[in-house]
């Protein structure tokens, strides 16, 4: 009974096996069936994604296109935009080190003659004050004087009439070389004519301007100035007196051309009128013109052509001592011109002459006048540090000559801009 | 006696500089007329409707003109066969700030000379972040911005990361876009005729940056020297690879010795091109190609630097042609 139980369950199982087989058969075919539908619908779904795709493209292309379109967010660190923003608010900070050893044949033991001197450290600050005016100023350091504020200003922009107003102590626009700070100027000392009439470091007092720039015929550019300003001069300056009472009245025209994309052509006219002291009776009225041509003539090479006079018309013939009686005269129309030229042959390289003139003001005594030539070459070792080596022979008067070397190096550290000229 | 002396000298010096004198006067009295005069000047009307807009750089100037169209008058500050960080602005350039509706920069810091521009310029609507301005750095990823404290030490280095972004066509889109935006936001009336000179212009873009990628592939993954550190963007775009330069750090003339170390690095890297931008003086990668046989390839930092280079699509074009030319010819 059992083994036919068995028996039964074997044939059962045989039924069962033998029609899976048959099914598998069936199964095959469906499987390949269902297959194909798959890849028919693989088919449909790649070709409803390439639809997709292009409509997505399309779409991702109209947004481009549209003007409205933002640019994506950008990245990195940009300008101001420090932790915190507290580099927004920061004043832009430099300094610049003028530091000269000269080889005089001059005995005074003054102006730094046989010595290595630190000439000049200056501390420069500037700032948007608001959206309207920014305010710089330039703190000098120096072997030869005190501590001391050479620039202190508010610039302020917009004005009506398209004018631009500064207001505190500043360098005002009287010709080229008296009116830029000394890293600026192309040759170790100043032009005998600024040094004489106007200070050893240029022409820097407090007071305020007017300035604005146009366009004017035959694409000039024309850029006229006024101002009112402290009586007095800089250091050994004598165009002016000490008093700073009564003030002195500056205005300045450029004229501006580019004679092409790299060469420009600059005049400038220039008239001041202050007094030698308080008293009234002693006017003094100065005019200049200044001339500059620049050719940038590779994007390594450069020369630069310059020449200023200045021409001075005084009211007073003499000053007498009141205790000794010692008359001391003056020349009534003193001048003073000079010529520069500077070659910038290699990037790293400039060389250079300077040709002066200067009758003096005070001609009690037999120097009635100083001359000199100067010839220079400039190492420019990286935009931060250059070093100048400056050969000078002066006249003063026709007894007493002087002949120097000089060498300056200068030095900027941090935030430093030149203002455009 | 002294005072008959003195009233003689003053006598004679009066009478002989009556003439003098006069003239003096007068010309100051003229030159303090003619300054007062053009002080006081009113602002002269503005004559077209036309926007005008002052671009720092010639490449910026292109991408504006290729989507203002007519509807723009386009001027360049910096010229373009000169080095983009060492201009000096001129009169001429503060009066095309001054008169401008928009101003267009690199933003960053590659002109160190914007800020005395503006200055000089003084109009409030150009300062950063002022409706007058367009900074095209904001939307571009910029590369190598710094991941470590800076100092000089390093050379002139870059605050913010490379500012040389506009050689890479893929920011040329960004870049052409980010205008397209501010031409229709400054004058929304002609935001249609922007918008068709931006898918005009894109449409070409496209096109020649799928053929660039084409011409770039056989020379993917290949070295080349550099004089100034200026071309990572292109880098990118290109697939090659810059690692070394000429300048032994960014700012810093080639020295003897650094060639040196050039020369040697070509040698076992098998280096076969330097490239060399048209402003720096081309001495010391002479000396090098002679040394090592290799070839330069003049490359353009902006449009119309070259005459070839006439437009945005063409100087990215050139640049692209010369450095696989080079390639391929170096490699041959």
């Amino acid at each position: 009974m059992r083994s036919s139980i068995w028996i039964m369950v074997l044939i059962c199982a045989l039924c069962v096996a033998a029609p899976a087989s048959v099914r598998a058969e069936t199964s095959n075919d469906e499987v390949v069936a269902e297959l194909r539908e798959m890849r028919k619908a693989l088919k449909q779904q790649n070709e409803l994604i390439q639809k997709q795709q292009a409509k997505i493209e399309e779409l991702e292309r109209k947004v481009a296109t549209s003007p409205m379109a933002q640019p994506p967010a950008p990245t990195g660190t940009r300008p101001g935009a420090l932790p915190g923003q507290i580099g927004s608010l920061l004043p832009e900070i430099g300094a610049v080190g003028d530091i000269v050893a000269t080889s005089s044949e001059d005995d005074n033991d003054t102006d730094g003659n046989d010595r290595v001197a630190v000439r000049h450290v200056e501390l420069v600050l500037g700032s948007n004050v608001d959206p309207y005016s920014r305010f710089d100023a330039s703190l000098t350091y120096s072997d030869f004087e005190a501590a001391g504020v050479e620039e202190a200003y508010l610039t302020r922009w917009g004005l009506p009439g398209d004018l631009t107003a500064r207001f505190g102590r500043f360098f005002p626009k009287v010709g080229k070389q008296a009116s830029i700070h000394r890293d600026s100027v192309p040759t170790v000392d100043e032009p005998l004519v600024i040094r004489r009439y106007f200070g050893s470091e240029g022409y820097f007092r407090t007071g305020a301007d007017l300035t604005r720039i146009f366009e004017g015929p035959a694409g000039w550019v024309f850029q006229p100035s006024l101002g009112v300003l402290e009586g007095g001069t800089g250091e050994g300056g004598t165009v002016f007196g000490s008093t700073r009472r009564r003030p002195t009245a500056y205005s300045h025209l450029k004229a501006y051309k580019d004679l092409s994309d790299s060469s420009s052509f600059e005049l400038g006219a220039t008239h001041l009128v202050g007094s030698k002291d308080a008293d009234p009776q002693f006017e003094v009225n100065v005019f200049g013109v200044d001339a500059t041509y620049l050719n940038n003539l590779t994007p390594t090479s450069k020369l630069l052509l310059q020449s200023e006079v200045f021409a001075q018309h005084r009211r007073e013939n003499f000053t007498v001592n009141d205790t000794t009686g010692e008359e001391t005269r003056f020349d009534r129309h003193p001048w003073g011109a000079y010529a520069l030229a500077e070659y910038r042959f290699a990037p790293q390289w400039a060389v250079g002459a300077r040709a002066d003139h200067v009758k003096l003001v005070d001609t009690a005594g037999p120097r009635q006048y100083d001359q000199g030539l100067s010839a220079f070459l400039t190492f420019y070792q990286s935009e931060w540090a250059r070093w100048r080596l400056q050969f000078r022979h002066e006249e003063r008067g026709p007894r007493e000559t002087d002949d120097s070397v000089m060498l300056q190096g200068t030095f900027a550290i941090g935030t430093h801009k030149h203002k455009i000229q | 006696m002294k005072n008959l002396l003195s009233s003689s000298f003053r006598g004679r010096q009066a009478e002989k500089s009556n003439f003098l004198k006069a003239g003096f006067l007068l010309a100051s009295l003229v030159e303090m007329t003619v300054a007062l005069a053009i002080v006081m000047l009113p602002i002269s009307a503005r004559a077209e409707e036309k926007l005008r807009v002052a671009a720092t750089l010639s490449s910026f100037a292109d991408l504006v003109k290729q989507v203002g169209g007519d509807r723009v008058e386009v001027s360049t500050i910096a010229p373009p066969r000169f080095n983009p960080h060492f201009i000096e602005p001129r009169p001429s350039d503060v009066l095309k700030v001054k008169k401008a509706d928009l101003f267009v920069h690199a933003g960053l810091d590659l002109e160190a000379w914007r800020g005395p521009l503006l200055d000089a310029a003084g109009n409030p609507r150009h300062f950063p972040n002022q409706p007058g301005e367009l900074d095209l750095s904001k939307g571009i990823s910029l590369l190598e911005v710094p991941d470590q404290p800076l100092s000089r030490l390093m050379g002139d280095i870059h605050l913010f990361g490379n500012p040389h972004y506009w050689t890479d066509p893929e920011n040329g889109r960004i870049m052409a876009r980010a205008i397209a935006a501010k031409l229709s936001e400054m004058d929304p009336a002609h935001t249609e005729e922007y918008r068709k000179n931006l898918e005009d212009f894109l449409g070409r873009l496209d096109g020649k940056i799928a053929e660039w990628k084409q011409l770039c592939s056989s020379v993917q993954g290949k070295e080349v020297i550099g004089y100034h550190n200026e071309w990572p963007y292109l880098m990118r775009f290109t697939g090659l690879r810059m690692e070394q330069f000429l300048e032994p750090k960014p700012g810093v003339p080639p020295s003897p010795k650094h060639i040196g170390f050039l020369e040697e690095h070509m040698r076992q890297r098998g280096i076969r091109v330097i490239v060399q931008p048209t402003y720096f003086p081309r001495s010391s990668s002479d000396v090098l190609a002679k040394r090592t046989g290799a070839k330069a390839a003049i490359l353009c930092q902006n449009v119309k630097e070259l005459p070839e280079a006439s437009d945005y699509i063409a100087f990215v074009d050139y640049n692209i042609r010369q450095m696989v030319q080079a390639l391929e010819g170096g490699n041959g």
